[in-house]
């Protein structure tokens, strides 16, 4: 046996793999061999050495996952319907388009002007206190994996060369430039929204960000999605909660969102909220033909509770559904 | 009440039936082991979150495919490893820029433990990152996930001499990796 063929076999049984037929050979070998012996040992030495626990499953991947198995397994125990007139899923088609395309250029119109968002602003100061990273994500991914706390944030708008800029301090400041399609964009946006440590300012200009210059094209990450979906239910700023669904409805309705605005109808403290969540359901009604957001609605016009002027939404929004 | 079966094959009948308690009972059981193999596959945490996902996606898609010949670790660790497989072989793949952690101060010396923890991390990952793909799938599933050569084997679809050499060769490369920093680096990085 040749001094290779020890060394593996020998890594094997470290391995933890059963003895086999040549295993006495191979330790005899090994034994009567010092280059084996100190290999051996070094082999070893390395295989403990790259011992490493699993990593903790962090919270917000456990429940964005989950709700999308608990969707696959109700798409699957869901038999499709099957439409007799063949215009009807057309015509939903179509409205979606619309009502997606309306949403889109409604939003672009109310959006501000392209004013720096604030901090400085610039994406190359003309001096810096401290020096500045730059990272251009259209060429290079962002890792966020060790939940770095990022602090001083601010935001550029997609300026004449389409690209944007969100600038942070962390150990150093970074300047992170890219077009709003790309995904570290998204996933760097969503980031900021979910942050504790991120201000309110910070969190509430990130969803800005989001709806103006992502628009409808956000419900493409579903990182944004499910991050707009947890400020909509936990944000403790009822001004943050309120941009959330303001950027939801932008969106083409889908179960997940229209949960969301139901939830925030029914359970928000705060009526401007509530008044957005009514567009939401209505939207969500008509376009995906759905019975809970009209339930939903005609429960909350007939809420006694409720301010007037909540009720008379939700009453006009049920008037305007198409039956 | 129903309960849910404790084993893997009685989990994967769960989810066959459409019970989410199943899936999510699976999903609790490998999604540690999952993320480490991922993670350690492609050397970034969103990447391999992404993967771990659909992985856990396509258990559910495919759940009929599942025929109970091999056990349900080794169906969801194939599914796994050819996905790191195609993401790695993928023109658009870029590489990342960490976004450092300041550590928290959470006790007298903690700091100090933190930052060899986080370097002993990042070294080992550096030099996981230094194999090839074969070597590194080989010994991921050797080393971390505890599994037989006989069940890396069917998991890659290779054969258990393939398997005995890939680990042999990753640990040998990661022996001369860790000799060439130099033992006083790596004893430092040790907690």
């Amino acid at each position: 046996m040749d001094c290779r063929e020890a060394l593996e076999i020998s890594m094997a049984r470290t391995a933890g793999e059963p003895a086999g037929a040549r295993d006495a050979e191979a330790v005899s070998h090994v034994e009567g061999c010092e280059s084996c012996r100190r290999d051996a040992a070094a082999l070893d030495e390395a295989w403990e050495r790259i011992a490493l626990p699993d990593p903790e499953v962090p919270p917000v991947f456990r429940e964005r996952t989950i709700g999308r198995m608990e969707e696959a397994l109700a798409r699957r125990n869901v038999a499709p319907f099957r439409s007799r007139t063949w215009w009807r899923p057309a015509l939903q088609a179509a409205a979606l388009v619309v009502a997606g395309a309306g949403g889109f250029l409604l939003a672009r119109a109310s959006a501000p002007a392209a004013v720096p968002f604030g901090g400085p602003g610039a994406v190359t100061p003309a001096f810096a206190v401290v020096p500045e990273r730059q990272v251009d994500v259209s060429r290079v991914g962002l890792d966020l994996s060790e939940n770095p706390r990022l602090r001083n944030v601010s935001f550029r708008p997609t300026e004449a060369d389409g690209r944007l800029a969100i600038s942070f301090d962390v150990t150093t400041r970074y300047n992170v430039t890219g077009r709003p399609e790309d995904r570290a964009v998204a996933s760097l946006l969503a980031y900021v929204v979910n942050a504790q440590s991120a201000t309110e300012g910070a969190r509430g200009r990130a969803i800005d960000l989001v709806s103006s210059e992502l628009g409808e094209k956000a419900a493409a990450s579903p990182e944004i999605v499910d991050v707009l979906v947890r400020t909509l239910r936990e944000d403790r700023n009822p001004g943050v909660r309120k941009k959330a669904a303001e950027a939801l409805v932008q969106m083409p309705p889908s179960p997940a969102i229209r949960d969301a605005l139901a939830f925030a109808l029914k359970s928000d403290t705060n009526p401007a909220v509530r008044m957005i969540a009514v567009d939401g359901l209505a939207r969500a009604a008509t376009t995906l033909r759905d019975p809970l957001s009209i339930e939903t609605l005609r429960l909350k016009a007939a809420d006694q509770t409720e301010p007037g002027f909540v009720r008379v939404k939700a009453a006009s929004a049920l008037r305007e559904i198409p039956l | 009440m129903t309960t849910v079966p404790d084993d893997d094959a009685g989990l994967m009948g769960r989810v066959k039936a459409g019970d989410p308690a199943g899936a999510e009972a699976l999903f609790s059981r490998y999604a540690g082991p999952m993320l480490g193999f991922t993670e350690r596959m492609l050397g970034n945490r969103a990447e391999a979150e992404e993967i771990t996902q659909d992985v856990f996606l396509k258990m559910i898609s495919r759940c009929e495919q599942y025929d109970g010949r091999a056990s349900v670790s080794t169906w969801l660790f194939a599914i796994a490893a050819n996905a790191c497989r195609d993401r790695l072989r993928s023109a658009w793949r870029t590489t990342s820029v960490p976004i450092e952690a300041v550590p928290e101060p959470r006790g007298e010396g903690s700091i100090e433990g933190g930052l060899l923890e986080k370097e002993k991390r990042r070294a080992v990952r550096a030099a996981l990152d230094r194999l090839t793909r074969e070597q590194r799938e080989a010994l991921l599933l050797a080393r971390y996930r505890g599994m037989p050569y006989a069940e890396v084997a069917r998991t890659l679809g290779i054969s258990e001499g393939a398997v005995k050499t890939r680990v042999f060769r990753a640990v040998e490369t990661l022996r001369a990796l860790f000799a060439e920093e130099g033992v006083s680096r790596w004893t430092a990085a040790r907690p």
